[in-house]
This record gives structure tokens, sequence and C-alpha cells, in this order.
């Protein structure tokens, strides 16, 4: 298995290449699109059955020798946490791209849909997959460059060009922070890659908090975090396979994923606090924003921004297993809503604006099934994967803060949010508009095919179960990955002694832990404690709970049928609340005029002066002009004429001699 | 006594120069030549048999390098001015505007 | 201080016939006027004790150049309205100017640094100063390779006359 590595990247790769140069036709381009993930697919089955594996494909970079020289092999490395996402990936991948079949049939750029869309997987499974830091940033930059090739797939409206340009360019300011990370990490440990850092003394302790800085901006980016989210919800102008698969399931997870590999360094900088902070902030202001927009996309991509805050909570409470799992179940669901707000979009032949929607549920009821279970995932129903993973988070957060923290608090109104905002999506799109006669305002509906339902039904199913399937498993796989065993002893001393808080976060911490750490405590007469951690647990379950049946009923008491208060709220005393936050806290307005008008500005200032005024004028056209003045200045005396040249010739001479007797007498 | 040949020397050269100057016609400018190096080898003479014994030798081979040299510079001259004449059927240097910048 | 009267007749006649020399429009009667001038010159070389130089003047000049010149002027059998024009007087005039400039500087420097030489030495000639001998020796002696390179040069000549004017194979 371990030679066939390096075919679950190219395998897509191939498909990327076939696509791009063959104009298939659309059939056999489809079978050729779908081939590479699907096969890349079965072969991360293959891989994940034989944890861990590597393979070093070849000699890539090599500068130097000796001590200090720099060596990076390609080399593929399959643990727990790869595993886990390569899976994720090439699964939700392969579910998206036969789910494209069906939604592009239509579509000009076809092959080049699938072209884009296999190359987005080859980068994400190179980011993934890659033993160090540098194939790691080479993926990253390639699915940052499909994001943006997607984004402005129908580059031909400037709208949609415009945003694929935003995301590059919000993008490349995370890039740097990455790249800026990778030189501190080089300098810190001498390598980029992870095994051999992972067991490495952090030493220059500045050194390693400007690295974890570097990189949480670098994360930033590419996870759509405060301050750097507001290129996802602009990224909605791609196609929906898109949103679903770059901008929900895989690639915004980059950033998660990253922080996971350099956990150790974060855990000793000391950013994992700011980490939490920012991840807290994000998740509670795109929550808000996602309640008021009105384009079914828009909701959901503030909703992947903040459930993108869940997750980069979950790794602040060092708990990292939980942000994993999010990124799991979030891949399952957003997935799946995406896709199923692609279905309605399509069936109302392009129409997003969910005011204009309602009453799908009688025309559209299969889907409005799956997309309904998708919803109640990510609203947090209990039992739904989304239910089991957001838990987790609150009650690590809880944990890690010693108690009910301003995180915890801030990231428990979030998931009251959350479901109130996605049981108003669900009540706006499916059920009757109040007032309204049934009567239909799209005369024919476009009902999803097989290969669109397919897929969506298999994301259902995994949205509902998937958490707590996987919860266990992936604990105990993932736990390898950050050292059980120490982390469980390192726990139980600190069940010794401490405050009752410590305790009851320690208890929670092993709690999460999964097999494993039950036999640990036995054997040292422990066992009672996990009962203790149990009940906080339970606690926090509780909440949970709580605030999901909260935010469904209001937001049923509030959009349900024949239910004006709303709208009086909203056009009354709350009107100025309410464009505040329709209009996404003017963030981007902020932006525009914080960041872009002044370098604008300061671009045309540059322009004029240095690029018209020095270099076009002074430079470029001057030495034109020079060297034609002094040509036409050279010219003239080459009349051509032979007596004019010797004429010119005997002054010279004259000239010459007479400076000779004048020099040479006395 | 020199200065006198040395004067004829420069009379003859000046002269040689006036016709290189002043014509048009390329024949007659290398006769001008020819007399500019007359005034030339009438100087040369001139030092030579000031000198005398210390340096006449001297002087005189000179002279006849120069009037190799010149029938050499003859020869070839007027074998370009011929193929001049061949192709332009002029001798006219006003003609002859092929070198204009 | 008297002129050798010889000398200034000479001079006067090879000065004017080189006047006459570059101011005929017709080539044929300035290369008669430049066989005055040779002669006249030949005869200042005799009164500069050099009967050697003054044979080879009229030898080369007279004998080949000239000839050279009446030859190829016959060739060109120039019809006087095919003589090229003359330039204008004021174009003349300062080209005269010119030439006087010249005479000037070379004339007047030299004729002081001359009147400065005067030591006599022109009646200090060796016994056989313009002689074949005189000459020979030094020709054959330390100017022995000069001299047998001047023979290639004059070969190349004939070689670059022989290609130059050498009509084309159409």
């Amino acid at each position: 298995m371990s030679g066939l590595l390096w075919l679950i990247p190219c395998l897509p790769l191939a498909g990327f290449l076939v696509n791009l140069f063959a104009r298939l036709p659309k059939p056999l381009a489809a079978i050729v699109g779908c081939a590479g993930p699907i096969a890349s697919f079965a072969l991360s089955v293959a891989a994940f059955a034989q944890l861990p594996v590597e393979q070093q494909v070849f000699d890539w970079i090599k500068v130097g020798a000796g001590p200090g020289a720099l060596s990076v092999p390609f080399g593929l490395r399959v643990d727990g946490l790869t595993g886990v996402m390569i899976l994720v990936v090439t699964g939700v991948g392969s579910l998206i791209h036969v789910y494209s079949v069906a939604y592009m049939q239509d579509d000009d750029g076809f092959a080049r849909f699938f072209a884009y869309l296999n190359l987005f997987m080859f980068s994400m499974l190179v980011l993934v997959m890659g033993d160090s830091l540098v194939l790691m940033f080479l993926g990253w930059e390639g699915v940052g460059l499909c994001s943006y090739l997607l984004i402005g797939f129908w580059y031909k409206e400037l709208k949609n060009a415009d945003a694929g340009k935003k995301a590059f360019i919000v993008n490349r300011v995370g890039d740097l922070g990455f790249v800026l990370g990778i030189f501190c990490v080089w300098q810190l440990f001498g390598t980029l890659d992870f095994a051999k850092m992972g067991g490495m003394p952090v030493n220059q302790e500045s050194l390693a908090f400007w690295g974890a800085v570097f990189l949480f901006v670098g994360a930033c980016g590419k996870s759509a975090q405060i301050p750097l989210f507001v290129w996802l919800p602009d990224a909605m102008a791609g196609p929906t396979p898109v949103s679903a698969l770059i901008h929900a399931a895989t690639m915004v997870t980059a950033g998660i994923y990253m922080v996971g590999r350099m956990h150790f360094l974060f855990a000793a900088s000391g950013m994992l606090h700011v980490l939490g902070g920012v991840a807290a902030a994000t998740a509670l202001l795109a929550g808000v924003i996602a309640v008021a927009q009105n384009d079914i996309k828009k909701v959901l991509a503030y909703s992947t921004v903040s459930q993108l805050g869940f997750m980069f909570a979950g790794m602040a409470s060092a708990q990292f297993t939980t942000g994993i799992f999010h990124v799991v179940t979030h891949a399952f669901f957003k997935a799946l809503l995406f896709l199923g707000a692609g279905a309605v979009i399509h069936a109302l032949h392009g129409e997003q604006d969910i005011r204009k929607m309602g009453g799908l549920a009688r025309k559209l009821p299969g889907l409005a099934v799956v997309f309904i279970a998708g919803g109640l995932a990510l609203a947090g129903m209990p039992l739904t994967a989304g239910y089991v993973s957001k838990d987790a988070i609150l009650a690590a957060t809880y944990a890690a803060h010693t108690g009910p923290s301003l995180v915890w608090v801030t990231l428990a109104a979030t998931a009251f949010i959350t479901a109130f905002y996605t049981t108003r999506l669900i009540l706006v799109v499916f059920m009757p508009r109040p007032g309204e006669h049934h009567g239909d305002p799209h005369h024919e509906i476009h009902k999803p095919g097989i290969l669109m339902m397919a897929p969506l039904a298999i994301l259902a199913v995994l949205s509902l179960a998937g958490g707590l399937l996987l919860e266990k498993p992936l604990a105990h796989l993932l736990g390898n990955v950050w050292g059980t065993e120490a982390r469980v002893h390192e726990l139980a001393m600190r069940l010794q002694g401490g405050s009752e808080f410590d305790r009851a976060k320690a208890f929670i911490a092993l709690e999460k832990m999964g097999p494993g750490v039950e036999e640990y405590l036995e054997t040292r007469h422990l066992e009672g404690l996990l009962k203790q951690a149990h009940h906080v647990h339970s606690l926090n379950q509780g909440l949970s709970i709580v605030l999901f049946f909260g935010g469904f009923l209001s937001a049923f008491y509030l959009y349900g049928r024949g239910r004006e208060t709303l709208k009086g709220f909203v056009e009354g005393p709350g009107r100025r609340l309410h464009s505040l936050v329709e209009n996404k806290f003017y963030v981007d307005e902020i932006y525009e005029y914080l960041v872009v008008a002044p370098v604008r500005m300061g671009a045309t200032v540059v322009w004029f002066l240095v690029d018209r005024l020095l270099i076009d004028t002074l430079l470029v056209g001057g030495a034109g002009k020079i060297v034609y003045g002094a040509g036409w200045v050279f010219r003239r005396p080459h009349t051509g004429s032979v007596n004019v040249a010797i004429g010119s010739f005997m002054v010279g001479a004259l000239a010459m001699l007479a400076w000779m007797v004048f020099r040479f007498t006395r | 006594m020199i200065s006198n040949y040395l004067v004829l020397s420069a009379a003859l050269f000046a002269v040689g120069a006036f016709g290189v100057l002043a014509r048009r016609n390329l024949l007659i400018m290398l006769m001008s030549v020819e007399l500019m190096l007359n005034g030339v080898n009438v100087a040369l003479l001139a030092f030579a048999r000031h000198w005398g014994s210390a340096g006449g030798q001297h002087g005189q081979v000179f002279v006849i390098m120069v009037m190799g040299v010149a029938a050499a510079e003859v020869a070839v001259g007027l074998a370009i001015l011929i193929a001049v004449f061949r192709n332009k059927k002029t001798v006219d240097t006003g003609d002859l505007g092929s070198m204009k910048g | 201080m008297g002129i050798d009267p010889v000398f200034a007749l000479a001079a006067a006649v090879s000065v004017v016939s080189g006047l006459m020399t570059v101011t005929r429009r017709n080539p044929v009667y300035s290369a008669v006027w430049m066989l005055a001038c040779f002669i006249a010159l030949a005869v200042v070389y005799l009164r500069l004790d050099a009967p050697f130089l003054a044979a080879m003047h009229v030898l080369v000049y007279t004998g080949a150049i000239l000839v050279l010149f009446l030859f190829v002027i016959m060739l060109l059998n120039l019809k006087p309205e095919e003589f090229p024009p003359e330039p204008s007087l004021p174009a003349k005039g300062v080209c005269a100017l010119l030439c006087l400039g010249l005479f000037g500087l070379l004339a007047v420097p030299m004729w002081f640094a001359a009147v400065e030489l005067q030591g006599g030495t022109i009646d200090a000639k060796g016994p056989a100063f313009g002689g074949v001998e005189y000459v020979g020796e030094a020709l054959f002696g330390p100017y022995a390779l000069p001299f047998e390179l001047m023979s290639v040069l004059i070969m190349v000549a004939i070689f670059g006359g022989v290609v130059l004017a050498r009509r084309k194979a159409a």
C-alpha cells in the first residue's frame, strides 16, 4: 500500500490534465472527472486500514549540505489525522463530484469545471498528506488557486470575477503569514518535517510565539476567521458544488488541520488563548449576520464562518480531537446543506432569494427531507452529528477555561443563534409563506434527479448518524496522533490536586479521550473520577439541548405561519438594528475605508509619480528622447557629401595643426 | 636656404588641399592629392639636405617610400574611380550620397 | 641673403602650374599642367643636390602616375558637358580661405623654425649626398625590410586595381 500512496493525490491530477486538455464530450468528461476522486477514495480506505503509512515519492528540494541544509522530499504520510482528512476529502469530494454531473450538465464549461475540481482535490490531498510544511504550503497555495478559479468560474459576470479576486487577495494576506510562519518554524526546529519537529523541545519562546502568530494569520486567511473572513461569503459567487466542496467541507478547514498539525507550537507559545478568543468572536459575529441574510447561500456561508469559529474554539481548548471531529461532521452536514441549496436553486431556475421561495416541502418532498436533516444537524438537534461534535467543543471549552468563561458563553450563544437561523432558513424555504395561497410562482420546477439525490441521501444519513458512530473511533484514532498516553498521564496528575474547576476540566478532558482511558484509569484506581467527569459533561449536554430547542422554538414562533410580530419589529423599533445586521455590520465597508481606499490612493499616487512620471516619462520616454535627439544632432553632419566630409576633415586637421603650432612654438 | 624650400612645400600642400576641397571632379581631386604628396616630398628632402650627413639617408629613403605609396594609392584610387563611374556614370562627388546618415 | 634664382624660378613654376592643375575644368589640361609642375619640382630636387631622387621623381610621377591619369581620362572619355558642376564662388572662397590658413599655419612656423636652425649646415653636405650609391646603401641596408614591404604594398595595389576596375561578368 505504501508504494501506492502517491496515487491518492495523483489520480485527480490525472483527471485534471485529461479534462483540461482533451476536450472530451460531456459524458466522458464526467466519467473522467468522477473516476479520479472515487478511486482516490478507495485507495484512501485501503490506506486507512493500514495506518500509519508513508512514502517518499522523490527528492524535491535540496539546498546545501551538512547541518543547516534544507532538504524537502516529496513525502506523503498518512497518520490518524491525515487518514480522517483524506477520507473526508475524497469521500465528500466524490459525492460532490457525482452531484456536479447533474448540477452542471447544461453548463458550457463542464469539462473545465471538472478539471478545476480535480485540481482542487489534488491540492487538498497534497495539503493534508504532505509530511512537511513546505508540501502543506504547496497544497495550501494550490487550493487557494482552485478556489480563485472556481469562484470566478462564471467569469463573464464581473461580480463573480471580483469575488474570485477578493478571495485570492484576502488569502494572500494569510498566505504571507503562513510563509513567515514557515520561516520561524525553520529557525526554531531546523526542520520542516512534522514528525521530526513534533518531538523537539521548543526553546526560543519569542520565536515560537511569532511562528504561531504567523501561522495563525495563515489559518485565519484560509479558514475565514476575523479579520480575514470577508472573502468567504463573497465566494458564494461560484457554482454551488464549489461552495459545498471548497468553501464549506474541505478547503476552509485547512486552517484547523494546520493548527492540529502544529499543535505543539501553538500549545507551547500560548497562542491557544488568542485562538479561542478570535474563534468565539468570529462564530458569534458570523452567526448574528446569518440571521438577517436573505440569500440562501449567504446564510449558509456565514453559518460556515460561524462553524469554523467553533472548530477553532475546539482546537483552542487544546482538545484537538473535538475540532477535527467538528470538521468531519461539518463536512457532512454543510456539504449536504449546500448541495441541497444548490438543488433548490436548480429547481427554481437560479433563484437564490429565500423571500421568493416558500412551500417547497410540498413540491420537493424528498429534497425537503434531506435538507431538513442537514439543517437539524447544523442546528444541533440532539443525537445528530452536529450536536455531538458541537457539544464536545462546548464541553472542551468549558474544561479548558475551568468553567464558564467568556469564550464558552459566546459559543453557547452562538449555538443558540445557529439553531435559530437554521430553523428560520428551513421554515422560510420549505414551509408555505404566510398569506400565500400556494400559488406557484414558478411555472415549472426542476425535480432533482437520482445523481443529485443519491449524494444528498448519503450525506443526510451521515449528518444524522455520523456523530454517534464516529465519536469514539475518531477519538481513539486521533488520540494516537496527539499522544493519549502522555495526555492522560498529565491530566491524571492534575486530578491529584488543584481546585474544583481544575479537576472538572481534567474530568471532561479525560471523558473525551475515548477508549484506552478507562483502562489507564482502572490500573491506577481512578475509575471513580471518570464518573464525575461524566456528570460534569452531562451538564453541558443538557445545556446544548436547551440551546437547540430555545433557538428552534423561538424561530418557530417568529417565522411560523402568520406571525407578524417580527415584521413589526423589523420595520419599527428594530429597523436600525436589522439593517446593521443585514449589511453584515458594514465590515466590508469598514475595510473599504480602512484598507482598500488608502491602499488604492497610495497606489494611485505611486502609479502617477513612479510609473507615469518617473518610469514612463522620464526614464523610458526620456531615454528614447535622448537617443532620438542625439541621433538628430549627429545625423546633421552626415550629409553623405564627399566634399562636406573632406571640408570638415580639413577643418579638424587645421584645428589640430593650430593647436600643435601654438603648443610647440614658444 | 631651407626656409625657402619649406615655404614651397607648404605652398604646394595648400594648393593641393585647395584642389581636394574646392573641386567636385574625382580625377582632379586625385591629382590634387598627388600635389600634396609632392609638397611633403619637398619638405622631406629639404630636411634631409639640411641635416646632411647626419640624417640625409633617412629623408631620401622616406621620399622613395612616399613615392611608392603614392603610386599604389593612385592605382587603387583610379580603379575605384572607374568602378564608381561604371556604376553611376559620373565622376561628380556631389552625386555620391550613399553615405548619408 | 639672396635667393637662388634657379630655385625661385622652379618654385614659381611649380606653384603656378599646381594652381593651374587644380583649377582647370578639363582634366586633360590639369594633367598637362601637372606635368609642368612635376618637371619644375625635379629641378627643385636637383637644386637640393638629389639627382637620384629627381630622376626617380620624373620616372614615377610623370612616367607612371601621370600616364595612368591620362589613360583613365581617355578611358572615361568625358565630354565637356559631363564635367561635374563646380561649387559656387562663395564656397570656393571659403575653401581658399581654409587653404590660406593651412598655408599660413604650415609656412610661418616652419619659416621661423628654419631661421632658428640657421647653422649653415646646408653647406655641410657629404660628398655623395644625393647619389644612387648614397641612397641605395640605406635602402638595401637598414631599410631593406620596409623596402621589400613596399613592393608587397604595390603588388596588393595592383591586385586591388585589377579587382576593382574589372568589368563585372554580367
